[in-house]
Formats: structure tokens, C-alpha cells, sequence
């Protein structure tokens, strides 16, 4: 088939359009190709033309990989048709990609007529652990179960993110093939926190060290109003929590209802039943109070954390 | 030859040479020795942790011709080049100053040509987080399909503004802040091959003080080694340069504090107010180390939700000390309200100061007063909404009063104390009605806190006298203009008592219009007063101790 179109999470397109030109390298060994890659917001249609046009001295076939195919201007999209069309031969290959695409519009319709149109959702948080594993698989690499929940925790649920935190740990651990707990919590990049969620996690359970940790926290540069944002967002998920619990869903039922990790879910399920639901919408009406100070100059952020976090330990 | 800052003297030059980024330099070393380089690293952390320097050494090492197990050799040409920072190949660029479209477009346009003369083209980008949304698309279009002989390493102090389509095509590193005991071992090493004559509390008040920040460390070094000419350099020398309290200075106001010792307080703000200290930073300091005292009191037994007497003290005080940096912020007049605040906290309710004094290395504290949680507090407490028992209705800020139509009852008169005579509890009373009332004024309106801030109160019989020095004059109008002085009457109703009148009038004597040495003098004579105050009321004596 030779007009792809490739739509949605950028990681899976990327893997997908990888995969198909090992394929058509594969499929005729002998067979040259000459790739032009174009952006779809640059576009210049003469280039496309060229690209599509030009016969090779050396006998390459052409493949355009057009990027970014949503930025295409509509009038370009339009004129590309035709020259899309007369393209469908086995010595020439176009790969349209981007993040989506209008469905009524004439290009979808077009490349879904006459060619093949794939498209890739991001992978829940109830798929990356299998993401994950595969990726350690890959490189030979092997972490504790407990290592591999701090890794999905500590980044978003970007499989791009975890490609290339998996390739930095496989290059730190070299030919070790494993690496401790200690080492991961200090390589792994936190997209989310990092320390500042085990300060909060300690805080929100009134253990004794969660001022050692935030202080920790905030030392090693975390910035104290993301803390209050984290701390907020990890209220209201102890609240949503809660309110699922007591409508009689199991942890795993709320993991799969809230889009959470199985364990974290868990973890979240067994701290809300230690808080009322009054001490939750306390905490997060305080943290606005909070953030309200900060905006109109009473406070310094770090100072304001500070002082919520005594009163929600009940110091002051 | 040209001096050079002793920082860029000892910046490290391989990746060996680095202190305290052991993860992400074994890393990278890891990742040259195999040849597996990325095209765009992201290194984020605090200042002066290394970011900068590991990138450099990162452009020597991939491009070195002669590499040694992932390090650049230094010797060649190429590593001279970029240690130099002439190298034609390797870029720096201030993502501060070089923040537009345009920029990046530039860029764009220059990676598509091959390296002069390395094998890799290094774009280093440093403060990446200040590109615009515009210039950061427009570098995901070359993130997305470098050209095979670029790499970038961006360097950042807020990863969080990095959006995460451009995060994602880098591998990060997070350069952690460096432990206080590597910077300190860094410094004597430094001392010794500099042969800088310094003392160990010196190098452990810089290294301190430097916040985990290597760099900073050694600009204050240097620093330090300016100002003395020479001569050892000692940890006094440090305060005197920073403008800081010494650390014996802040523990002994946080110990005068824990035991009540309100008259030692007093003395400690007057000695530093007299330096021409900043007493804001100050109580920053004393914030910082009392949060330091906490989590050590804490560490060493109990629960948070049963914390031993000590830690509730060492809480207390840091959650009064929070609530007077507030307001400090907002202070006209920072030294009054330090001193004001300074004995509201020594004569608070708290539980027993020396199980506080008791827990920490501190100097040997004055005696303390026995069982003060039979006290009551003299006025209310600076923070007092928080409840451990009820969460939900926690709150850091001082709540207005719980129905501000309604009069609230005044606060609690002067604790009752065996030797208090009735003309001290009711000059004690009237500061700390008169710094509620201010308090109230402010939360109010701010017009009129201005207003008062610049007059003293005096009771005569049943009336508030609000007395102005002769130069307010325009303060003094402003205030009887109807409506400042009904919601100034509505809050001495408040605070004072439904049945106390009040007046606004001009003091008879202008302490301020008089010599600087009489207004020194004057203001002297009042803290003394207010210290034999507390003397008197409290028991115990003012020490005499110097900074």
C-alpha cells in the first residue's frame, strides 16, 4: 500500500512508521529508496511535487514522510489530492503523520479511500507497566517491583518519557542488568514531583518524617508552589477516593474508574479511610486560603507551606 | 594575566572533577564509552549544582579524538578549544536572552551544517525554560528530526517549564542540590591548594550557607578572601560580609524565646537593629533554623501525631515565627513589631521550653520558668485557628473575628502573675490590645493600618488617646476623617471593650524631631522599659551578653 496515513500518540505513530520502512526495506532488499521528509506546516507543495516527481539517475524510489499533516493550509490539502492520487503505484510510498485530522475533511476521506490509515491512542496507565516491561525486556534490563512503580509514578504517562528514562537507566547500569532502589529513586527524572510526592504522601498520613521530607523537598530545589498544586490535586484524588469507596467500589474498580495505577489506587484508598472527608475539603479550602496569601504578598510560598503543613500536622 | 573568579578557576574540567552528581555523570560517562550519545539531554536542578560545567565536559568528552573511559583527555586541541570556550562547534546559548522564534529559527537554519571541525555539532542551552511557546515549537520540529551530528543539552532550574513534547525527546538528568559535607570537603580542598588561611566553623558557615550550591560556595570564598586581605578568615567574617546574624545569635533568640526569656529577646533585636541589620532576614534565618531544630526533634522519636514535648515546642515557635515574618512583610516599623511580637511569643502558653532546650546542642539556656502551661496566654496567640483535632476547619492565616458585625470579646487580659503590679499589666495589656488592633486594622483596611502605624496609643482613664508626633500632622487628619475614625472606634469597641471612648490628638513631645543621639537614646530608654516590663512580670533578668 503506498499512501499510509498515521494519526494520535505520538510514540506509537513513531514506532508504527518505523516498523513500516524496515518493512519495505525488507520486503526488496534490492530495492532503493529515497526518503524526503517535509513538515506540514512548512509545506511548500513544489517540494512535495519534486519530491514525488524527480526520477531517479540511481533508480531510488521516492518515499515522503509528511509531518505534522493537521498544520497542512486547507487549500494545500486540497491540491495535494490529485498528486496523491496519480502516487498510488508500488515504486512510491507517502506517509502522511500528525496528531489528528479533520474526519470530514476531503484529505481523510481521500487517504482513507485509497490508502491505509492507522491511528494510536496513548496507552492508559493500566497498559504502561506491560509498556514498561517490554522496554526493559528491549534493552536487557531488569528493576525491583518496587523500582518499576517509582518509575510509572514518578513521570507522566508519556511512553516517550519512559523510552528514554528506561535507555538512561540501561546506560547507567551498563552490564549490571540491575539496579537497586537507591540508585533508581536518584536517576530517575520526576516529571511529577519526585520528592515532593513522598513529602506529601508522608504529610497527608501524619508521619513523623514528612517534615524532614519536605524540607528535603524544598532544599533539593522543588519549587513550593507546585507543592501546593501536587498537594491539592492529591487531596482531591484522596477525596474522589473516598466518595468511590463509599459508593462500594473495590480498589481496582476505582483504578480502573479514575485512570490510576492498580497499587497507587490502593495506596489512595487506604489513606482516605484514615481521613474524614471534612479534614480533606479542610486541607484543600487551606491551601487556597494559602494561595490567596501568596498572590496578594503576605506570604513567601515556602513560608505558607510551611506553616500549612504544621497546622495539618497538628502543631499549630 | 587577567584574574579569574575563583569558581571558573576550579571549574571542573572532567567528569571525575564533579561534586555530587555521581548518578548522572556515571551516566554519561556510560553512555560515550559505548557510543550510544542522545541528540538532546535535559539537566535540570538548582544553581550551581553543574549543569553548565557537565555540559561543557559533555561537548569535550563526544567530541575528544583521544577519549579515556568516557572522559575528554584536556590535552588536545579540540578540548582546549571548548575548555577555552572558542570552540567553533560547541554553541552557547542564553535561552534567557535569546528567547524568540526568531532565535530558534536561526538555529534551525545553522544545526542543518556539518561541525567545522568536531564530530559533533553541541548546542548548549542554558536557562531553557525562558524560550517562548513559539521558539520551543519551533525547536521540536528540529528535537524531532536532528540532524545526526547535533547534540543539545539544555540546561534548566525549572524542568516544569519545559513543555513535555520537548522533555520527552531529551534524557533528563536531575542535578540534585550537593550535600552540605561535599561542599565543605570541596572548600578545604580549595583553601589548601589556594592557600587561603580559613577555619573549619568558616568553611561549615559557608558550605551552609551556600544552600547545596557549589558555586555559590566558592564566590563567597572568594569573597570572604577579599575582604580579609590575606588574613585567616574566620566564621564572624562570613555574618559581617552577608549581613547575617551569627548562628550563636539566632540559637540564642530561639532559646530566649523558648524559656520565656522575653527581656534576652529584646536585647538581641536591639544589639542587631543597632548593626543596622535586616531584621526581616533575620527571622529568616531564625525560621530556617527552627525548621532545622524541628525536624531533628522530631527525627529523634515520636510520632507526628504524638510528637514529644520537645517537638511541640520547637512547632509552636516555628509556626509563631511564620506568622511574624507575615507580618514583618507588612511592617512599617519592623523593629516595634519584632520587639512586640518577640514578647507575645516568650509569654505565650507552649508547652515546657527546656524539653525543647533539652533536645538540642544549644548553649546553656536561662532557667525556665516552671510549668508555663499553667499560663494563659497574655493576648492571642498569633496563629491559633489551626486544631489538630479538627482538620476541616484548619487555616494558616489569623482568622477575622468570627462575626465582624459583631463586637468580639476582647482578648484576655495580662496573665495574672504573682508579682505583677496593676500599672505593669496595664501598660502590658494596652501594647498588646493596641497590636491586636492594628493587627484587625490591617486585615480591615490598609489605608488605616497606615494610619496608625505611626501613632501610640495611651489609655487615659476609660479613653484610647491616639497620639501622633507633631510631624503626622496629615496622618493625624486623615484619621479623624469620618471614615477611618468609625471603623477605627467600631475596632477599639473590639478590642478594648464596648465602653471605651476614643481620641486623636498630638503627642506632647516629637521624640523624632530631636538630635539623633537623643532619638537613639529614647529609644533605648523604651526598650529598657519594656525589658524591665517583662522582668518584672515574668521574673528572671535581662544577661548580659554580647553578639
Amino acid at each position: 500500500m503506498p499512501l499510509h496515513l498515521f494519526l494520535g500518540d505520538p510514540w506509537g505513530r513513531g514506532r508504527a512508521i518505523a516498523h513500516l520502512k524496515r518493512r519495505l526495506r525488507a520486503a526488496e532488499p534490492d530495492a532503493r529508496w529515497r526518503e524526503t521528509t517535509l513538515d506540514g506546516e512548512e509545506l511548500d507543495l513544489s517540494q512535495l511535487l519534486e519530491a514525488l516527481r524527480t526520477t531517479s539517475l540511481f533508480g531510488e524510489r521516492p518515499l515522503v514522510h509528511v509531518k505534522r499533516v493537521e498544520k497542512l493550509p486547507g487549500e494545500h490539502a486540497e491540491a495535494l489530492l490529485p498528486h496523491l492520487e496519480r502516487a498510488r503505484g508500488p515504486d512510491v510510498c507517502v506517509i502522511l503523520e500528525g496528531d489528528k485530522l479533520d474526519k470530514r475533511g476531503k484529505l481523510y476521506k481521500a487517504l482513507k479511500g485509497w490508502g491505509e490509515v492507522q491511528e494510536f491512542a496513548p496507552p492508559t496507565r493500566q497498559e504502561l507497566p506491560k509498556l514498561l516491561q517490554a522496554l526493559l525486556e528491549e534493552r536487557g534490563l531488569a528493576l525491583p517491583p518496587q523500582g518499576r512503580r517509582a518509575l510509572l509514578e514518578g513521570i507522566e504517562p508519556n511512553p516517550m518519557r519512559l523510552e528514554r528514562e528506561v535507555e538512561k537507566l540501561a546506560l547507567y547500569a551498563r552490564d549490571r542488568q540491575a539496579l537497586t532502589l537507591e540508585e533508581l529513586e536518584a536517576l530517575i527524572f520526576h516529571d511529577r514531583g519526585g520528592r515532593a510526592f513522598s513529602a506529601l504522601e508522608a504529610l497527608l498520613a501524619r508521619r513523623s518524617d514528612a517534615l524532614e521530607l519536605l524540607r528535603a523537598a524544598l532544599e533539593g530545589g522543588e519549587e513550593p508552589t507546585k507543592l501546593f498544586y501536587l498537594w491539592a490535586a492529591e487531596a482531591r484524588a484522596l477525596l474522589r477516593a473516598k466518595s468511590l469507596k463509599a459508593e462500594g467500589l473495590s480498589s481496582a474498580e476505582i483504578a480502573r474508574r479514575t485512570g490510576d495505577f492498580p497499587w497507587r489506587a490502593a495506596k489512595r484508598v487506604k489513606l482516605a479511610e484514615a481521613l474524614s472527608s471534612e479534614a480533606l475539603i479542610g486541607l484543600i479550602r487551606a491551601l487556597h486560603e494559602a494561595d490567596v496569601a501568596i498572590k496578594r504578598g503576605e506570604r513567601e510560598p515556602e513560608e505558607a507551606l510551611w506553616a500549612l503543613a504544621l497546622a495539618w500536622l497538628g502543631f499549630a | 594575566m587577567a584574574h579569574q573568579a575563583l569558581y571558573r578557576r576550579w571549574r571542573p574540567q572532567r567528569f571525575s572533577d564533579v561534586v555530587g552528581q555521581p548518578y548522572a555523570v556515571q551516566t554519561l560517562k556510560n553512555a560515550i564509552a559505548q557510543g550510544e550519545i542522545a541528540h538532546a539531554y535535559l539537566f535540570a536542578g538548582p544553581r550551581g549544582t553543574g549543569k553548565t560545567s557537565v555540559a561543557r565536559i559533555l561537548a569535550k568528552a563526544i567530541n575528544c579524538p583521544n577519549p579515556q573511559g568516557g572522559e575528554p583527555c584536556n590535552a588536545c586541541p579540540l578540548c582546549e578549544a571548548i575548555a577555552r570556550g572558542n570552540a567553533l562547534d560547541v554553541v552557547e546559548i542564553d535561552g534567557a536572552s535569546n528567547r524568540g522564534i526568531d532565535q530558534i529559527r536561526q538555529l534551525r537554519e545553522e544545526v542543518a551544517f556539518r561541525p567545522a571541525e568536531a564530530p559533533y555539532k553541541v548546542y548548549i542551552i542554558d536557562e531553557v525554560h525562558m524560550l517562548t511557546n513559539e521558539a520551543f515549537n519551533a525547536l521540536l520540529k528540529t528535537l524531532e528530526e536532528p540532524p545526526p551530528h547535533v547534540v543539545f543539552v539544555f540546561a534548566t532550574t525549572e524542568p516544569h517549564k519545559v513543555p513535555p513534547t520537548v522533555l520527552s525527546r531529551c534524557q533528563a538528568f536531575e542535578f540534585k542540590a550537593i550535600p552540605q559535607e561535599r561542599i565543605e570537603s570541596h572548600l578545604r580542598a580549595v583553601a589548601r591548594a589556594e592557600k587561603i588561611r580559613v577555619d573549619e566553623e568558616a568553611l561549615r558557615a559557608i558550605a551552609r550557607h551556600a544552600r547545596g550550591a557549589l558555586r555559590d560556595a566558592l564566590v563567597l570564598l572568594e569573597q570572604l578572601v577579599a575582604y580579609k586581605g590575606g588574613e585567616p578568615i574566620t566564621a564572624q567574617d562570613l555574618y559581617e560580609v552577608l549581613g547575617l546574624p551569627p548562628q550563636e545569635t539566632i540559637d540564642r533568640f530561639l532559646e530566649a524565646l523558648l524559656n520565656r526569656n522575653g527581656p534576652e529577646a529584646l536585647e538581641i533585636v536591639e544589639a542587631l537593629a543597632e548593626r543596622g541589620r535586616d531584621l526581616e532576614l533575620f527571622i529568616s534565618e531564625a525560621i530556617h533554623r527552627g525548621r532545622d531544630r524541628l525536624v531533628a526533634a522530631l527525627r529523634e522519636g515520636g510520632d507526628a501525631s504524638t510528637p514529644s514535648p520537645s517537638a511541640r515546642a520547637w512547632a509552636a515557635l516555628l509556626g509563631q515565627l511564620l506568622e511574624l515574618k507575615r507580618e514583618l512583610r507588612l511592617a512599617f516599623d519592623k523593629r516595634v513589631v519584632l520587639e512586640v511580637k518577640a514578647l507575645e511569643i516568650a509569654g505565650a502558653e507552649g508547652p515546657p521550653a527546656a524539653a525543647a532546650t533539652a533536645a538540642t546542642a544549644a548553649p546553656a539556656a536561662p532557667e525556665a520558668p516552671e510549668a508555663p502551661e499553667a499560663l494563659e496566654p497574655a493576648r492571642p496567640a498569633p496563629h491559633t485557628t489551626a486544631s489538630a483535632s479538627a482538620p476541616a476547619s484548619m487555616s494558616t492565616s489569623t482568622p477575622p473575628p468570627a462575626d465582624a458585625d459583631k463586637p468580639a470579646a476582647p482578648p484576655a487580659p495580662a496573665r495574672p502573675q504573682a508579682q505583677a503590679t496593676p500599672d505593669v499589666e496595664r501598660d502590658l495589656d494596652l501594647e498588646g490590645r493596641w497590636a491586636e488592633l492594628l493587627k484587625r486594622a490591617r486585615r480591615k483596611k490598609a489605608a488605616l493600618y497606615a494610619l496608625l502605624a505611626e501613632a501610640r496609643p495611651r489609655l487615659e482613664g476609660r479613653t484610647l488617646v491616639v497620639e501622633y508626633a507633631p510631624r503626622f500632622g496629615f496622618h493625624k487628619e486623615r484619621l479623624e476623617q469620618p471614615q477611618h475614625f468609625e471603623l477605627l472606634k467600631q475596632l477599639v469597641h473590639e478590642v478594648f471593650g464596648p465602653e471605651t471612648g476614643l481620641r486623636v490628638g498630638f503627642a506632647d513631645s516629637d521624640s523624632d524631631s530631636t538630635t539623633p543621639q537623643a532619638s537613639a537614646q529614647a529609644q533605648d530608654e523604651r526598650l529598657k522599659e519594656k525589658a524591665e516590663l517583662v522582668r518584672r512580670v515574668m521574673g528572671g533578668g535581662p544577661r548580659a551578653r554580647g553578639l
